[in-house]
């Protein structure tokens, strides 16, 4: 599955982990994420990722 | 083909992917003089207040720059640079050459020169070391200053407060956040801080600091003195000049590139917190990542990517304070249009300013709504028009 990077810290969204912060579950894909869900490092929206090169 | 990077940070490590995606076959190789791999500046504050572990602020593991073909070497120090031979030297004597390179060298903590800043107790948060070094003092600690009440120094705050301490920030311009914050926003700002039990002193500076072996008590302008027992210089950044300097590179206040983020040798760039372009050292993590791809793009094919600025956005890591500044803000006025709502009692703050019926700056303090509408309509340059009076209020209109 694909990771994907926050532009605004460089925080990386890993499906395998998931975010237990916001409730996500391990293996949830990105597009899978609520629009509600933020960069839990900064706090940036799910708009602000890029997916990893 | 030999690419090399000096610096592991955030502008680097960008580079580096991008060289990677842009020419398969080169080998590529980071400097980094910390010992760790690369790692979120901006989740030391998370480290020093204890919400998170070294392992969480790494998003790339040793597999991962071998399988992309990074070799990133930590504890690496880059002593000698010659740009005319396009060689390299690393501090344990070994040598090599280089097709291009990128210096991402990054910025040092800048330490004003306060007597007795040199007291065991008073340190700055840059590295992963550093906050790792404070929270260890906060633990036999009760009262901590924090010098500068800019975006580290007030999350700095933030993250001591973890720790129970009680927290003196102390700023010397007349308000907190002075390059982007205005008077009246650093007003309220103050007065959320005080209610997480901040102690903000504004238009005062730290004159001495005294103790017997560590730090124990503060003498500020105006005579106050306050005990402590752990002191956090946040007071700015200061880009580390010494390798550029050392190769003859033009520099100013960082090393000066163009807009194609060229400094004034031929084959080598730069990016990042070291990076002067236009007269600026922006030191944001949005900028050093968009400089490092168009740092790696010149450097794979000189003149392919032109850097145009970055629109500057910080965001205030406090728990309970929303604060969020994009733009052109102008903290003390200036040629642009001014429009401000506040309602003090409730931490709302909201200033937005135009220019020829553009939205070029804002700042959004307590309510973030509408936050992403402001955002679009800065980077996108359109005329704001009949929504200012929503936008001004969120909503709150």
């Amino acid at each position: 599955m694909e990771k994907w990077e926050c532009t605004v810290c460089g925080w990386v969204y890993d499906p395998e982990k998931g975010d237990p912060s916001q409730g996500i579950e391990p293996r949830t894909p990105f597009s899978d994420l609520p629009d509600s869900w933020v960069c839990p490092e900064c706090g940036a929206p799910k708009s602000m990722f890029e997916k990893l090169s | 083909m030999r690419y090399a990077i000096v610096g592991g940070g955030i502008a680097g490590v960008t580079a580096a992917r991008r060289l990677r995606a842009l020419a398969p076959k080169a080998e590529i190789l980071i400097f980094e003089q910390e010992p760790q791999l690369y790692y979120l500046r901006p989740g030391l504050i998370d480290l020093l207040a204890g919400e998170k572990k070294p392992a969480e602020l790494t998003p790339f593991d040793r597999n991962w720059y071998e399988s992309h073909g990074i070799s990133f070497r930590p504890s690496a120090q880059v002593v000698e640079l010659d740009p005319g031979r396009h060689t390299l030297t690393l501090s344990g004597g070994e040598k090599m050459s280089y097709a291009g390179l990128i210096l991402a060298t990054g910025a040092d903590a800048f330490r004003p020169p306060v007597p007795g800043a040199s007291l065991p107790g008073t340190l700055t948060l840059r590295s992963l070391q550093d906050a790792l070094e404070i929270r260890e003092r906060a633990q036999g600690a009760r009262a901590a200053l924090v010098l500068g009440g800019g975006w580290l120094g007030l999350e700095t705050a933030r993250a001591l407060r973890a720790w129970k301490l009680e927290v003196t920030v102390v700023e010397r311009a007349p308000w907190l956040l002075p390059r982007q914050l205005d008077r009246a926003g650093g007003e309220v700002l103050a007065t959320q801080l005080n209610k997480l039990g901040i102690e903000v002193i504004t238009g005062t500076s730290c004159q001495e600091l005294r103790g017997d072996g560590e730090v124990r008590e503060a003498i500020l302008t105006g005579g106050r003195r306050l005990p402590v027992q752990l002191v956090v210089i946040a007071a700015g950044i200061r880009p580390r000049l010494g390798l550029a300097r050392q190769a003859g590179l033009a520099v100013n206040r960082g090393v000066v590139v163009d807009d194609w983020l060229a400094t004034s040798a031929e084959g080598v760039y730069a990016c990042g917190d070291v990076a002067e372009w236009q007269g600026k050292v922006f030191g944001i993590v949005p900028a050093a990542r968009e400089q490092g791809q168009i740092a790696a793009a010149n450097v794979v094919e000189p003149g392919s990517a032109r850097y145009r600025g970055t629109v500057v956005k910080n965001r205030l890591k406090v728990a309970g304070v929303e604060l969020v500044c994009l733009g052109d803000t102008q903290p003390e006025g200036g040629p642009g249009e001014e429009h401000r709502y506040a309602s003090p009692q409730e931490g709302v703050y909201r200033k937005l300013v135009l220019r020829g019926g553009k939205l070029v700056g804002a700042i959004v303090m307590g309510d973030l709504s509408g936050l992403g509408e402001v955002e679009r309509l800065i980077s996108a340059g359109e005329e704001v028009g009949g929504e200012l009076k929503r936008l001004l209020t969120g909503r709150l209109g």
